[in-house]
């Protein structure tokens, strides 16, 4: 390419206006001659003396060339019709010097427009032109285009559209040898088209379009687009990249989306499924898996890692993002990198461990986690699974991996949530303090229901893990309706502190299990947990199944009418508020009466 | 006022009873577990692992673990704490397999005892019949 510099260096800045010999007057005469008047007239005698007197200047070619370059006319960018007229003018007036005196001057003036080219509104106005008529070329009369005689009489618009540009500026731009120029600015224009049309029809990643672009691809742009190209170069063949340039827009705009369709699964599975497509289409480089990871770890950050969000919606989006990253990288690459500051993040919520127990327990349609209920119940089958599979079809880890890639934990919902944490023993412990809770309350339905869920569990967490509950529900299988007799040692936490002792008659009662316990149990003996016993009474012929508490204080009226409250507190060693509260309880029952200080009997 | 009890719903915990108030061990000597918690043989504590009482001495284990100490033949038939033989309290109202097996150890192992004891004599008597 010409450029200034070069241009500067071959011609002095002399011109031919400052050449003072005799010569002065043909000078005159020839310059007046060059100067811009088109049409170019044909010399006079006296100015073809001239011509013959200057040209043998020394250095003629470099002293006009640079008076060409001096005198260029000003190009005003109007109209695409009149710009190109006023080209094709100016083009025809210094060629036709060139022409006259048998010098080739195209350098200067393919100098000269190759400047015009680049100002940015003749650049506005053929890419103008470009997005307004690119799609009309198709059926129009092209030089070099298969259709080069069309059907007579079926021109119209189209036709013409194709007439003006073929018959008027494509010859003017091959005489100005800017065809790649032009090519450039076609392909800007061609780009921008897909870039609309894509982001006008496919944003609904609840929807297939891959197909539908390609097909809009090989009906509509690609024949447009090769019969303009092919007439600046004839080995046009570049559907392929076309192809590819629309899949790379696609995916940019997926890309984009990607947070709310991980939000959306899965509704938006479509999306999702193109997306792994697309990544996976044989001209993919990293750099949109790259992008796709970085953008998402953006939107983690600032729309999920925040004190704001509850831990419900936390875990759900992150089953979303296991689910929804599967898809687009089956090989979970993708899921490992973007999965990890939630995490991290996820591992310090106060209450997280209790949502995930009680999501994975709880099989009833209030269970907000209800997928990791349906997930767990799937253990059977993945176990069987990963035992037949596991050595067979070993492969090594994908390239762009992280070094501590673990391609099974991480594609596992479970398997993953469970990982968070360090160790299970805070999961075991969540789980004894509530399957001991339900064992203690017992109906016999719970208890398989119960048997059931742990078996499962183990399949997660390790047969061994559990021992403390197996002991915990052996001991539950082991009771009877009156007597449930634990191994105190593994309900700790459920065995509440004592907050009384138990009346007399009660305890005398009592021994009689002990005693029967004896006889079969070695040289064991019961203690009974007052906090958790009840017992049914007959008062005045009503029944009542009560707690240990509300028996022994109801029992003090046996032999008296009128007890105190510091009485109850004394013999019971139960605290003033619980007293109150039981001998309150026997007041609204209306089997006691409260009389100034004192309660009595309501016979 | 008539107040009848009619039926239970009692919860209670049970302990192995130590039958000596003295006693303030809660850990079996051998596996370091608590009287009422499983040794490391058993899944559930209770009958199948009595807590085996020493008579001669205060110590006190699980069934499982003072039979492993005792079929060890340097064992001798000690306690495995104080050293003193040992014997065990046999006020069940069952003897199971494993209780059997306990007996027949510590008979063993007092055999074994008493045989030492004989030849012990032996070679005295034998070493006063060379000297003469
Ligand atoms: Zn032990
Ligand atoms: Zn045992
Ligand atoms: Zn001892």
């Amino acid at each position: 390419m010409i450029s200034t510099d070069i241009i500067n260096s071959i011609f002095p800045r002399d011109t031919l206006n400052d050449i003072e010999t005799d010569l002065e007057n043909d000078l005159a005469l020839f310059l007046e001659w060059i100067s811009f008047k088109p049409p170019l007239m044909d010399p006079s005698p006296r100015i073809r003396v001239a011509i013959k007197n200057v040209v043998n200047i020394n250095n003629f070619n470099g002293y006009l060339h640079n008076s060409i370059n001096n005198n260029f006319p000003d190009i005003t960018i109007t109209t695409i019709d009149e710009t190109m007229m006023n080209i094709k003018q100016v083009y025809q007036f210094y060629s036709d010097i060139g022409k006259f005196l048998g010098l080739d001057i195209s350098p200067i003036i393919n100098y000269k427009f190759q400047i015009l080219l680049e100002k940015p509104q003749f650049q506005h106005l053929l890419i103008t032109y470009f997005d307004d008529n690119l799609l009309q070329f198709d059926d129009c009369l092209s030089p070099v285009s298969p259709k080069f005689n069309p059907p007579a009489g079926d021109k119209g618009l189209k036709g013409d559209t194709g007439d003006t540009f073929f018959y008027q500026y494509l010859p003017i731009f091959n005489q100005l040898n800017v065809g790649d120029n032009i090519m450039k600015i076609v392909v800007s224009v061609l780009i921008k088209k897909i870039k609309e049309y894509i982001l006008n029809n496919c944003v609904n990643y609840e929807l297939f379009f891959i197909d539908s672009i390609n097909q809009w691809i090989k009906t509509m742009i690609y024949p447009n687009f090769k019969i303009l190209l092919r007439s600046i170069d004839a080995n046009f063949n570049y559907l392929s990249e076309i192809l590819t340039i629309s899949h790379n827009e696609f995916i940019s705009l997926r890309i984009n989306q990607i947070f709310d369709m991980v939000k959306a699964y899965p509704q938006s599975e479509p999306g999702l499924i193109e997306l792994n497509k697309c990544l996976n289409f044989k001209n993919e480089s990293h750099n949109q898996r790259d992008r796709l990871v970085s953008i998402f770890l953006d939107k983690i950050d600032s729309e999920l890692l925040n004190s704001g969000i509850n831990t419900i919606n936390l875990i759900k989006m992150y089953i979303k993002i296991i689910k929804s990253f599967l898809i687009i990288d089956a090989k979970g690459v993708l899921l490992d990198k973007v999965i990890r500051p939630l995490r991290a993040y996820l591992k310090h919520r106060d209450d997280i461990i209790q949502k995930l127990v009680i999501g994975l327990i709880d099989d009833s349609s209030s269970n907000e986690l209800i997928a990791l209920n349906i997930e767990l119940s799937k253990s059977e089958k993945r176990k069987l699974k990963i035992d037949e599979f596991s050595d067979l079809n070993w492969v090594p880890d994908p390239i762009d991996a992280l070094p501590d890639f673990k391609n099974f934990k991480i594609k596992d919902i479970i398997e993953s949530l469970i990982s968070i944490f360090d160790s299970k023993e805070i999961f075991i412990n969540e789980f004894t303090k509530f399957f001991g809770n339900k064992l203690i309350n017992r109906s016999d339905n719970d208890i398989s229901k119960i048997l059931k869920l742990i078996n499962l569990l183990k399949l997660r967490f390790g047969k061994n893990e559990f021992f403390n509950l197996d002991i915990m529900i052996q001991d539950i299988l082991n009771s009877s309706p009156q007597l449930t007799v634990l191994s105190h040692l593994y309900w700790s936490d459920i065995i509440p502190e004592s907050t009384g002792s138990v009346h007399e008659e009660l305890n005398k009662e009592f021994a009689h299990f002990n005693k029967n316990f004896q006889k079969k149990s070695f040289n064991r003996y019961l203690k009974m947990i007052p906090e958790l016993s009840k017992v049914t009474l007959k008062v005045n012929g009503k029944n009542y199944q009560v707690d240990m508490h509300h028996a022994s204080v109801i029992m003090m009226f046996k032999d008296k009418e009128e007890v105190g409250l510091d009485e109850v507190v004394r013999e019971l060693n139960m605290n003033e508020y619980n007293a109150g509260n039981v001998l309150k309880f026997w007041v609204e029952e209306g089997v006691l009466l409260k009389l100034g200080g004192v309660y009595v009997t309501n016979d | 006022m008539k107040v009848e009890i009619v039926d239970w719903q009692a919860v209670a915990s049970w302990h192995w009873d130590l039958k000596d108030d003295s006693i303030t061990d809660e850990l079996c000597g051998i596996c370091r577990v608590a009287f009422d918690g499983t040794c490391p043989n058993c899944k559930y504590p209770g009958n199948e692992c009595p807590l085996i009482l020493g008579a001669g001495c205060q110590h006190n284990f699980h069934l499982h673990c003072i039979l492993q100490w005792l079929e060890q033949d340097t064992s001798k038939g000690l306690c495995p704490m104080c050293r003193q033989v040992f014997e065990f309290r046999k006020d069940f109202n069952t003897v199971t397999k494993d209780i059997n097996s306990l007996l027949m150890l510590i008979d063993g192992h007092k055999s074994m005892r008493d045989r030492e004891v004989d030849e012990e004599f032996d070679s005295f008597d034998d070493d006063l019949r060379m000297n003469d």
